[in-house]
């Protein structure tokens, strides 16, 4: 199931481009983490929440000075610059485009995708998970290191995609697939940003440190400081392995605990899915889950 | 070349802001406040009142008096000799504002009342 060298795959992803010198301040006034002093080739994530704490965009940043290139599902593509574009106030210069398919993103997983990296006159003792390193025009990073498998992220403009895919290919590297990639992610504990996870809680999915209660007011802030302060957050994600594709949405186990599904993707015969559940549901145990199918075992993966 | 030179990117988004004609309501207070900090510059300064991104509560109220500035889009409020300049963009949010000012040491400084606010942060300086 994992790729015994490595696999890259296509991660489709919606490219929203603020640039002007106040652009980083723009952003930091409404983003859930700080960005303020962040330098040159920083990678980093954030989420844009409403005043409820709920989220409304999930995007990666590529900083680069004065732009700053988020990625994002291509759902949150409208809130986001639409977010963006207001409250730009009359003394600071802020311009939002859209780059949609001008920057492609793949993704190298597998048991060694370093040996293909090598390959490529890439050391990979040189990336790292918060810093983008070019490479010709694109850039690279780390997603996650495991003992078993890595996966690594890379991004490159649609000028050069073909020739880079291409030395990856020379370089033995095979072709994956979608949900295996993001699976790979699921399993290693990430929720990747190209799933859809609007109307959440960021503590509820487990991403509490994309929350930064001591960078200052942003949207949302007031509910998540009364969350943390108060024990409010009640609820975990996991992944859990099933036979079959499950349902996006709202559930409830045999046990009559509230769950949701937000992820469900095949990994060779198995699926592995992203639940959302109350705390106290021990991961090592096995879940229940009533659906319009019949009763289906998750298990913890 | 770059990650993002080249073609693909779209010209910058433009977003179409509803431009209403400003009336604010100014107290007594606030009157007299504002003119101490304008002090002795009160025919080359202005003091701009506008809303940006952020905050608790998704806009910030900013006040700052500064020289009268080169931009268009302003419109322009008169109190007092004090002149009180809004930009466009924001008339919409900032139309029926009432600013105060209360004197006092612990919440004290100016205040907004804001009927276009359908919620406001705890320390007022954000509101949605």
């Amino acid at each position: 199931m994992i790729p015994p060298l490595a696999d890259i795959v296509e991660i489709p992803t919606a490219v929203t481009l603020v640039s002007g010198k106040d652009a980083r301040n723009h952003l930091n006034r409404m983003l859930t983490v700080d960005v303020s002093n962040d330098s040159n080739l920083t990678r980093k994530e954030s989420f844009i929440c409403d005043l409820n704490g709920r989220i409304a965009t999930y995007q990666m940043h590529v900083d680069l000075g004065e732009e700053i290139l988020l990625l994002h599902n291509d759902s949150m593509s409208e809130i986001l610059r639409k977010t963006l574009t207001s409250g730009v106030p009359w003394n600071e210069k802020i311009e939002v485009s859209s780059g949609d398919g001008a920057v492609h993103r793949i993704l190298i997983y597998g048991k060694q995708p370093e040996r293909i990296l090598r390959g490529l006159g890439i050391n990979q003792a040189e990336l790292h998970a918060g810093h983008w390193t070019k490479f010709s025009d694109s850039m690279i990073s780390v997603i996650k290191i495991e003992d078993d498998f890595s996966i690594y992220e890379m991004l490159i403009p649609s000028r050069e995609y073909y020739e880079i895919t291409d030395l990856f290919k020379t370089n033995g590297a095979g072709i994956g697939e979608v949900n295996s990639a993001i699976a790979m992610l699921s399993i290693a504990g990430m929720i990747d940003y190209s799933v859809d996870v609007s109307g959440h809680i960021p503590f509820n999915l487990g991403l509490e440190r994309l929350v930064d209660l001591k960078k200052g007011c942003y949207p949302g802030q007031e509910i998540h400081a009364r969350m943390e302060s108060r024990d409010g957050i009640k609820k975990s994600t996991s992944a859990f392995k099933t036979n079959m594709q499950m349902r996006l949405g709202k559930s409830k186990s045999t046990n009559k605990e509230q769950l949701e599904i937000i992820s469900s993707q095949q990994f060779g015969e198995s699926w592995i899915n992203l639940l959302i559940h109350p705390r106290e549901i021990s991961l090592s145990s096995e879940i229940c889950v009533n659906t319009p199918e019949g009763e289906i075992i998750l298990t913890s993966v | 070349m770059s990650l993002i030179e080249g073609t693909g990117f779209s010209l910058p988004i433009a977003t179409i802001t509803e431009r209403v004609d400003v009336n604010i309501e100014v107290t007594p207070a606030a009157r007299s406040a504002v003119k101490s900090a304008i002090g002795e510059q009160i025919e080359t300064h202005v003091l701009i009142i506008s809303a940006k991104a952020g905050g608790c509560s998704g806009y910030l109220y900013d006040m700052v008096v500064v020289e009268r500035p080169e931009e268009e889009g302003f419109q322009t409020i008169n109190i007092d000799g004090v002149t009180i300049l809004i930009h466009d963009n924001d008339s919409a949010l900032l139309n029926g504002l009432k600013l105060d000012f209360k004197d006092s040491l612990m919440g004290g400084g100016f205040h907004m009342d804001n009927p276009n606010a359908d919620r406001a942060c705890g320390c007022g300086q954000s509101f949605g």
